[in-house]
């Protein structure tokens, strides 16, 4: 209650203080404020007043100049009195702040007036300001007079002012020119008139108006104590010094009244109008409103705070009054119910002095230890010590009662009989009101039975959990009521680390549903049904199913069991285990898997112990070898061998199969029926974890036909279809091969170059037939006249090219030639048709002075030919090789192409590729080109050879690359988006860094998506290293670069090299395509190039395409995409835009070709596949 | 019916005696009024609260205004007005140019010699008009010193009574429109004199100027019609008006509508 006395009326005066100083600071804020406004509104009237009496006065003035120019407009000379004082009296009647109008001659003397009695007066004007200049209209203002008009007037001065109580005026004059004669006509000012009118707006107290010359003499005043004619110098002062025109100040006058002074100068004539407010009249509302604020906030706020003072005051005596009687009457209830309860307690109590004397003990006390109150009485308590607490326990116990007042704890006391015995004893301090320590009392209870009870009860229970936290799984039970709800009165654990930690065993303990909302909502009703019959029958329960938690492994496997036992209540409770399963669950999966792969599989599986016996095979093994399951189980694989493959091979194989634990290669092997197979296998051995094999498994899946074709498929790239002769691929390599084997034994050879005479004349007359027949009867002829080991090989059409080996000397050769001529030129019958040809021979040898390849040789031989040709057809010429090299020699330098690449003179072209059925422009090839200063513009042909071997071939590699994605760049632009292959060398791909170079130079063309780069690579390139072609086409394609074959089929490419250069196109070479119509080898060889993209879902794209007929052709044949000549040629990247667009309007193409049936589906369309090596 | 028929022949024979008397005698007034229906009235529209005439609106309003149109409709015919001024007056009466002068025209010595008035409507004392700024006339002993200069309109009864009465005062007497106005008011004179209601009105409009009354009676004049004199009947018809309008009150009420209450003549 004191503390409440004390506080409550300082914080109440705090508040009242802090809002009775708001309020007033508040208030005082706004009065500073509105005293501010009322003097700024001061100065604002007080100009308002200046401007408009300075206007009045001009508008006034220039009213009276106005009046004297309508005189002087009339014809009235100056000497027609009369008539000029009618016109001054006309006037007059309408000015009334003009006292009179007079004229006056040049020397001042008054000629004529309203006022007659002014006439013959002279006016000294000298004195008026402006000062007068000669000739100039001009209007100035005199010295107030005295009096009413000149005729009795007198003028004042600074010195003799007019009296406050005098009539006045102020003399005018107004000058104006006439017919070259100044005229100047005298007013006298009404000052009653204006100051009449000022006084009207300007209250005599609250200020005055003056109206001042410019020297400061002052003219008028709304002040009738002014004395007019008087010289107010501080004004003039700030007109005359420039100062200003107009403006506004406070100034404290000699008797230290302040003003509110404003000015404005005519802007026109020589006065000022000076406006004066006395600043304590401009105050004097705001003063009222000061009073009337302060007058009733002051009360207001005294009288709310003597109200709040007073009602506080009164609350407070109410609130003592009340609360001493009742304190009183609690007091006594309170000792007499602590008197019972003291003597009634079961439980000992005693109670002692501040010095810790007992001073009283209870019954229960002397129950309790055997001691009476008698037997205690002023003892200290310490006799019930039992020496089993140490010191330090009674030093922790009295520092504790000291901190806090009480002390709670578990000791053991020593009973009067000397018995021990455990008690729970409390002590707390009891305080008198000045706060002095004056009772310790103790509370003790013998607790020796509880303790002894929980002690078992805890071995019991701590050996239990350690039992259900220490078996695998979690142990539980469930009881399911009557009412169908359940619970899981005990769940060890472990179901924390079951569930991931998303349930503990209290979440479940009340109600089960947590534990079933997380089972797997495919296995809840079967875990639901089989509890069911669990408590239906009393039978074991057990199940297994899913529970579904999140996270990565988030379906686990469960299996539970528990048995069951009704309960009074209907209710049944089972005691049971669950554990996780997922492990063995996820094996058995895998098994399952496993086992339908095995059944399934379309390739066949066998599988052997480590002797060799078959254990299983499966399906695929029966269809592929014709031998039934039971046939095989326990045989060797050797039941299976062809004999193709010799001793070498298998022991290789199993040498393999134990360094490397695999083997995979093709294996032709002998069915049931005797057939022989090719398959594609793979052995792998199974170990077991020491690393022992344990079985081989045997997966193959067959191959044959794929075989058969390739074989076809070589045969038909190296042999022409009519004459069965080689073709210029085999020629190529038999004849670079017997180059070598002449360099090494150090023997010549001779390639011929043969051309039929007149061939064409039979094709055309006779027909195509005939024209066949005739070239395999020649072919036949010819290989006859041949010795063994010499190469006839048929080029194309009815070009033969004869390599004849180990040639002596050029003699010789003649009588070989002369043979093969004649041969040629025996009559052939076809059709009882008897046709003839000849033959022009072209002849050269290897080796020569010089270095040369079978190329250059082949080119040799095809020049002597057309020479022979030229001598008369049907002989034999021999290239003349020192003739050769003078033609030659016309390399064109590195120097110089390396020069070309730094000054720019290359450049790319681009040729267009489309798809020929539905006409879209699917890409370009970037070709190059080398505007020669001096030569043109130059093909790759002539200079890239020159730099095929060099360094330089991977910087011009780069520069086209760059320059193509530049052109990408530039074509999207544009709008045009399209993929762009480039052309990649041998050297230029073997460069060890050329991924990382790659990937940096399309870094440098960000805009540029990888996908729209596409490299080029020979065929022959690609096979010169295939291991590592293979590897960067790979790498490649992870960067999103695609590869094409390019000039396919002019390499020796096989169904394996094919099967593993993971290229996404192939480009069919333009000598098979721009032959096609005429050649069947060549289209034989489209049509299985075609066949086998096909089967290796590659693109393929023919080059060369010339005509329509080709474009025909090649749809037939299934190939929809094509470049060539028929469609566009290589054109400057600038203008493929304008083309594509005539291109797709055109569309002569699309016309020709729609007419024929539609092709079979494309693998053009489709994604490249990786192809399994 | 047969009345009817007496009272008809009665008015033509009454009709034809006029006419007949009218041959030999001159005719009056009353009998041109009544034959051309329509009575012309002499109007000064300077006159404030009397004869005035509004120089922005040109209606006419006033006492003698409403009496005139009075007179029209107690005659049965209708009014014309004719601007007159004092100075103008009697010959404007006398030569017919009006039938009657309507506008509060003072009995003075000099009019009654000239025009026959009928008994008078209203009587007003003389009253000083000066500019407020004037430092030279604080009251009415003022007007008459020397140096000042006092202003009367030509003609108005104020000419020869302040003729009479001012011993060192010069008197300005003055014959255009609103010339005393001006006088005062450009400081050429001092105060002009007029009567009650035309300062009353004046003042209520001029912010410059200031009243300056007599301290006691000065010259009350009593203001009246005028007529051309040696008309009996058409004096005695208007002598009858003047009777009519103050007894039934139109007077009054017109009075009272221009404030003029007070100078009401008994």
């Amino acid at each position: 209650m004191n503390f409440f006395q004390l506080r409550l009326p300082r914080a109440l005066l705090a508040g009242l203080l802090l809002f009775v100083v708001t309020t007033l600071a508040v208030a005082s804020y706004t009065l500073w404020r509105l005293r501010a406004d009322a003097l700024a509104n001061g100065l604002k009237v007080a100009e308002s007043q200046a401007y408009s009496f300075e206007d009045f006065l001009t508008q006034n003035l220039r009213i009276s100049e106005l009046a004297v120019d309508n005189l002087m407009a009339g014809d009235s000379p100056a000497s027609d009195r009369p008539r000029i004082e009618a016109a001054f009296d006309a006037n007059l009647r309408h000015s009334p702040f003009l006292r009179s109008m007079s004229l006056l001659d040049a020397h001042g003397r008054i000629l004529a007036s309203s006022n007659p009695a002014n006439v013959g007066l002279t006016v000294d004007t000298a004195s008026y300001l402006p000062v007068a200049s000669a000739q100039q209209a001009l209007l100035r203002i005199g010295q107030p007079w005295a009096r009413r008009d000149f005729a009795n007037g007198r003028p004042s001065s600074a010195n003799a002012p007019v009296r406050p109580d005098e009539q006045s005026f102020i003399p005018v004059t107004i000058t104006r020119q006439d017919e070259g004669q100044s005229v100047q006509v005298l007013l006298a000012l009404n000052p009653d008139y204006f100051s009449g009118r000022l006084a009207n707006l300007v209250a005599r107290d609250q200020g005055t108006v003056d109206i001042l010359r410019y020297d400061g003499t002052l003219l008028m005043s709304t002040n009738h104590r002014a004395s007019v004619g008087v010289l107010q110098p501080d004004v003039g002062r700030r007109l005359l010094s420039g100062e200003s025109e107009s403006g506004s100040y406070t100034q404290t006058d000699a008797q230290d009244q302040a003003r509110l002074i404003a000015f404005r100068a005519s802007r026109l004539y020589p006065f000022v109008a000076v406006a004066q407010l006395d600043r304590d009249h401009v105050l004097a509302p705001w003063r009222t409103e000061v009073r009337t604020l302060l007058g009733t906030l002051i009360p207001v706020l005294l009288m709310l705070m003597g109200l709040t003072i007073g009602f506080y005051n009164r609350q407070m005596a109410l609130l003592k009054q009340r609360s001493s009687a009742e304190q009183r009457a609690q007091a006594e209830r309170v000792l007499r119910i602590n008197a019972a309860v003291f003597e009634a307690s079961s439980e000992s109590i005693l109670v002692t002095d501040h010095a810790a004397n007992i001073l009283s003990v209870n019954a229960a006390f002397t129950r309790m230890t055997g001691y009476t109150e008698q037997d205690v009485m002023g003892s200290n308590p310490r006799i019930l010590s039992s020496g089993q607490q140490d010191q330090a326990f009674y030093a922790a116990l009295w520092d504790q009662l000291k901190q806090t007042g009480q002390w709670r704890g578990e000791l053991v006391n020593r009973r009067k009989d000397g018995s021990l015995f455990d008690a729970h004893l409390a002590i707390s301090v009891s305080q008198d009101d000045q706060g002095n320590l004056r009772h310790y009392v103790g509370v003790i209870a013998d607790i020796t039975e509880k303790k002894q009870a929980r002690l078992a009860h805890d071995e019991v229970f701590n050996r239990f959990k350690k039992i259900a936290s220490h078996v695998p799984g979690v142990l539980y039970q469930f009881r399911l009521r009557p009412d169908g709800t359940a619970s899981f009165p005990y769940v060890s654990e472990a179901i924390g680390a079951l569930y991931r930690h998303r349930l503990s065993s209290a979440d479940v303990q009340a109600d089960a549903s947590p534990v079933f909302a997380l089972i797997h909502p495919d296995d809840r009703s079967g875990v639901s049904a089989s509890i069911q019959q669990s408590a239906q029958q009393l039978t074991p329960w057990e199940h297994e199913y899913r529970i579904r938690l999140d996270g990565d492994d988030a379906v686990r496997w469960l299996h539970a069991s528990a048995m069951p036992e009704r309960e009074a209540d209907g209710a049944v409770l089972w005691h049971g285990f669950v554990s996780d399963i997922t492990q063995r669950k996820l094996a058995e999966q895998k098994l399952t898997l496993a086992a339908s792969v095995f059944g399934t599989a379309r390739e066949g599986i066998m599988i052997t112990d480590t002797t060799g016996a078959i254990i299983d095979v499966n399906q695929a093994f029966s269809l592929i070898t014709g031998y039934g399951h039971d046939e095989v189980i326990g045989q060797n694989p050797r039941i299976l061998r062809s004999g193709r493959q010799d001793k070498a091979f298998y022991a290789a194989m199993w040498r393999d199969l134990h360094d490397k634990g695999h083997w995979y290669g093709d294996v032709w092997n002998c069915r049931k029926n005797g057939d022989l197979y090719a398959e594609m296998l793979t052995i792998s051995t199974v170990s077991d974890p020491d690393g022992r094999p344990q079985h081989y498994v045997a997966i193959f899946s067959d191959i044959t036909e794929a075989k058969q074709h390739a074989q076809q498929l070589h045969h038909v790239a190296h042999f022409d279809a009519l004459t069965n002769l080689p073709n210029r691929v085999l020629l190529a390599d038999r004849l670079s091969q017997s180059m070598l084997q002449c360099q090494r034994r150090g023997l010549k050879l001779a390639v011929l170059f043969l051309d039929l005479d007149g061939f064409k004349a039979i094709n055309d007359s006779v027909g195509h037939d005939a024209g066949d027949h005739v070239l395999a009867v020649l072919a036949n002829r010819m290989k006859l006249t041949l010795r063994e080991g010499d190469t006839l090989a048929r080029l194309g059409g009815d070009e033969f090219v004869a390599v004849l080996v180990d040639v002596a000397n050029d003699t010789e050769l003649l009588p070989m030639l002369n043979r093969l001529l004649g041969a040629v030129a025996e009559p052939i019958v076809f059709n009882d048709a008897r046709l003839q040809v000849t033959a022009s021979l072209g002849v050269t040898f290897y080796p020569q002075e010089s270095d040369i390849d079978a190329d250059q040789l082949q080119r040799q031989a095809d020049q002597a030919m057309y020479q022979a040709k030229l001598l008369g057809k049907n002989r034999f010429h021999i290239f003349d090789t020192e003739h050769d090299r003078s033609v030659r020699g016309h390399n064109e330098s590195l120097e110089e192409i390396r020069e070309a690449l730094g000054s720019g003179q290359l450049t790319l072209f681009y040729q267009p590729k489309v798809n020929m059925r539905t006409g879209r422009l699917v890409g370009v090839e970037a070709l190059i080109r080398w505007q020669h200063p001096s030569r043109g513009l130059l093909g790759p042909g002539l200079f890239l050879p020159i730099i095929e071997n060099h360094p330089l071939a991977v910087d011009v590699g780069e520069w086209v690359i760059h320059t193509a994605l530049d052109q990408v760049q530039a074509w999207r632009a544009e709008g045009l988006d399209l993929p762009v292959s480039v052309n990649v060398g041998a050297r230029q791909l073997q460069q060890r860094d050329f991924l990382a170079r790659l990937q940096a130079i399309l870094a440098q063309h960000p805009a540029v998506p990888a996908g729209r780069l596409e490299l080029e690579v020979l065929e022959t390139t690609a096979l010169e290293d295939i291991g590592g072609v293979t590897h960067v086409i790979e790498q490649c394609r992870l960067m999103g670069v695609l590869f094409a074959l390019d000039d396919f089929g002019t390499g020796y490419s096989s169904l394996n090299y094919l099967k593993r250069l993971p290229v996404a196109r192939i480009k069919i070479d333009q000598s098979f395509v721009r032959d096609m119509l005429d050649d069947a080898d060549d289209l034989a060889i489209l049509q299985g190039v075609i066949g086998l993209a096909h089967a290796f879902k590659r693109e393929v794209v023919a080059e060369g395409v010339e005509t329509l007929a080709h474009g025909s052709a090649l749809l037939q044949l299934g190939c929809e995409l094509a470049q060539g000549y028929g469609i566009a040629k290589p054109m400057p990247g600038s203008e493929l835009a304008v083309w594509s667009q005539r291109w797709h309007s055109d569309a002569t193409w699309l016309r020709a070709l729609g007419q024929q049936q539609a092709p079979p589906r494309l693998a053009a369309s489709m994604p490249p596949l990786e192809v399994a090596s | 019916m047969r009345l009817a028929h007496l009272s008809v022949l009665l008015v033509v024979a009454l009709s034809v005696s006029v006419s007949a008397l009218a041959q030999s005698r001159p005719v009056s007034r009353l009998a041109t009024v009544q034959a051309s229906k329509l009575v012309r009235v002499c109007i000064w529209p300077d006159y404030y609260s009397i004869t005035y005439r509004n120089p922005k609106t040109q209606t006419l309003s006033g006492v003698d205004i409403d009496m005139a149109q009075a007179l029209a409709k107690d005659l049965g015919v209708a009014v014309e007005f004719v601007d007159s001024s004092f100075a103008k007056l009697i010959d404007d009466v006398t030569q017919g140019r009006c039938d009657v002068a309507m506008f509060a025209v003072g009995i003075t010595p000099q009019r009654a010699e000239k025009l026959r008035f009928t008994q008078p409507h209203l009587a007003s004392d003389i009253y000083a008009v000066t500019s407020k700024i004037n430092r030279r006339i604080k009251s009415w002993d003022d007007i008459d010193q020397p140096d000042s200069v006092v202003a009367v309109a030509r003609g108005t009864l104020h000419e020869p009574v302040m003729k009479s009465k001012l011993k060192a005062a010069q008197l300005l007497v003055l014959d255009t429109p609103f010339a005393r106005e001006q006088e005062v008011q450009s400081g050429r004179a001092d105060v002009f004199m007029t009567d009650y209601p035309y300062s009353q009105r004046f003042m209520a409009n001029a912010d410059w100027a200031r009243l300056v009354a007599p301290p006691g009676k000065f010259h009350i004049t009593p203001y009246a019609y005028a007529v051309t004199p040696g008309d009996d009947a058409w004096h005695a018809r208007l002598e009858q008006f003047v009777s009519d309008i103050k007894r039934d009150g139109r007077l009054m009420a017109s009075a009272k509508k221009y404030q003029l209450e007070p100078i009401v003549a008994p």
